[in-house]
């Protein structure tokens, strides 16, 4: 702020800019860690709309129980192959886990129960956290693919990644379950 | 409307999320309160797809379908609106112990100018420096023109700064 001649401060465009700039990020920063789609559906005051969404899981979780300890085994052993490159064992890392991330009955029969929450977004946390722990097994780093991370930026400093594995998956999921209530919702006018 | 053709129409609307959250913050001036509106925005714009007209211009129905959940939900509670006064007085209390210069109390005194705002300079202010709408978005949500757009942010911003100034040496 400025000073004027009786020494008192006063407002100027910038000041105002920087004020809103500075309430704005600091309330996105908490609107980023909320999680929108959970906060939806816990908005839906319909039974009904409830059932649309949560009905699909429940016929699916015997059976994904048992794709989930295969798939986990067959990762988990894939990833201690000592010949295995490390680049090459990340990139088909992380396809294999945002390939089920993408699945229906992995996520809905297996990862909402195993998170002990009822929405899914905590589910594509466990699948995060899951990743985490398969990889740190494997003896990887579980922040970011190799050449993010190693990459020179011009100045020298090592480039950081935007996102962290966890943010990533959390942005890709959020989306895709918001998406899907709120098409649940438009195409049930009763809802 | 079929169920992936009103997919791919809510999926345009998603990318816009932050600035509606923005938008419902400079309405409602309160974080908590503008999850909520941003929730509302939602499920009412996948509620009133139908009422699309020019699906191009999707980001400028539901802006303006957000102004107008705003909109309503001040009017449901202008009196409840006095609550955070105590608040702002607390803040500018303790604000001023810490100097004049102390973030929360101008804050307190942006938030306090900018509901004094008359409605046109209001919205034009928060679209633009909430939202962060450029000039020609803001002109399309509020469907006036750019030009005025500009005109109205200058003199919102003018009596901004003139309200917090007024107040500091009151």
């Amino acid at each position: 702020m400025r000073k004027s001649p009786d020494e008192k401060p006063i407002a100027t465009e910038a000041d105002i800019e920087a004020v809103v700039r500075r309430e704005s990020e600091e309330a996105l920063r908490r609107f980023r860690s909320v999680d929108f789609a959970s906060h939806l559906i816990a908005r839906l005051d319909s039974p009904r709309a409830r059932q649309l969404f949560f009905l699909f899981r429940k016929p699916v979780f015997v059976p994904a129980i048992g794709v989930l300890i295969l798939a986990a085994a067959t990762i988990f052993f894939l990833l201690r192959t000592p010949n295995a490159e490390n680049g090459r064992v990340e990139a088909g890392f992380r396809f294999m886990t945002e390939s089920l991330a993408k699945s229906d009955v992995f996520r809905a029969g297996i990862l909402s129960p195993l998170a002990g929450r009822s929405d899914e977004a905590s589910a594509g946390r466990a699948i995060a956290s899951f990743a985490a722990i398969l990889f740190r097994a494997a003896g990887g780093s579980d922040t970011g693919s190799e050449s993010e991370q190693t990459a020179p930026a011009e100045g020298g400093a090592p480039l950081r990644p935007l996102f962290s594995p966890d943010e990533r998956f959390k942005i890709l999921y959020e989306d895709q379950v918001i998406l899907r209530v709120l098409t649940q919702i438009a195409t049930h006018k009763e809802v | 409307m079929s169920d992936p053709e009103t997919e791919a129409r809510i999926e345009d609307l998603l990318p816009f999320r932050e600035e509606i959250f923005l938008l419902c913050l400079g309405f409602s001036r309160n974080a908590v309160v503008a999850e909520d509106l941003c929730q509302d925005v939602y499920l009412k714009a996948c509620r009133k797809l139908d009422s699309v007209r020019h699906p191009e211009a999707v980001k400028f129905w539901l802006f303006r379908l957000a102004r107008n959940v705003c909109r309503d939900h001040h009017r449901r509670n202008r009196i409840i609106a006095f609550d955070p006064l105590d608040s702002q007085v607390d803040l500018a209390a303790a604000s001023n112990d810490g100097g004049p210069d102390d973030f929360e109390d101008r804050l307190v005194r942006l938030k306090s100018a900018v509901e004094a705002l008359p409605r046109k300079l209001r919205e034009v202010f928060i679209l633009r420096e909430y939202a962060r709408l450029s000039y020609e978005d803001a002109a399309r949500t509020l469907r006036i023109k750019e030009g005025t757009v500009m005109s109205r942010l200058y003199r919102a911003r003018a009596a901004i700064a003139r309200a917090m100034n007024e107040e500091l040496h009151a």
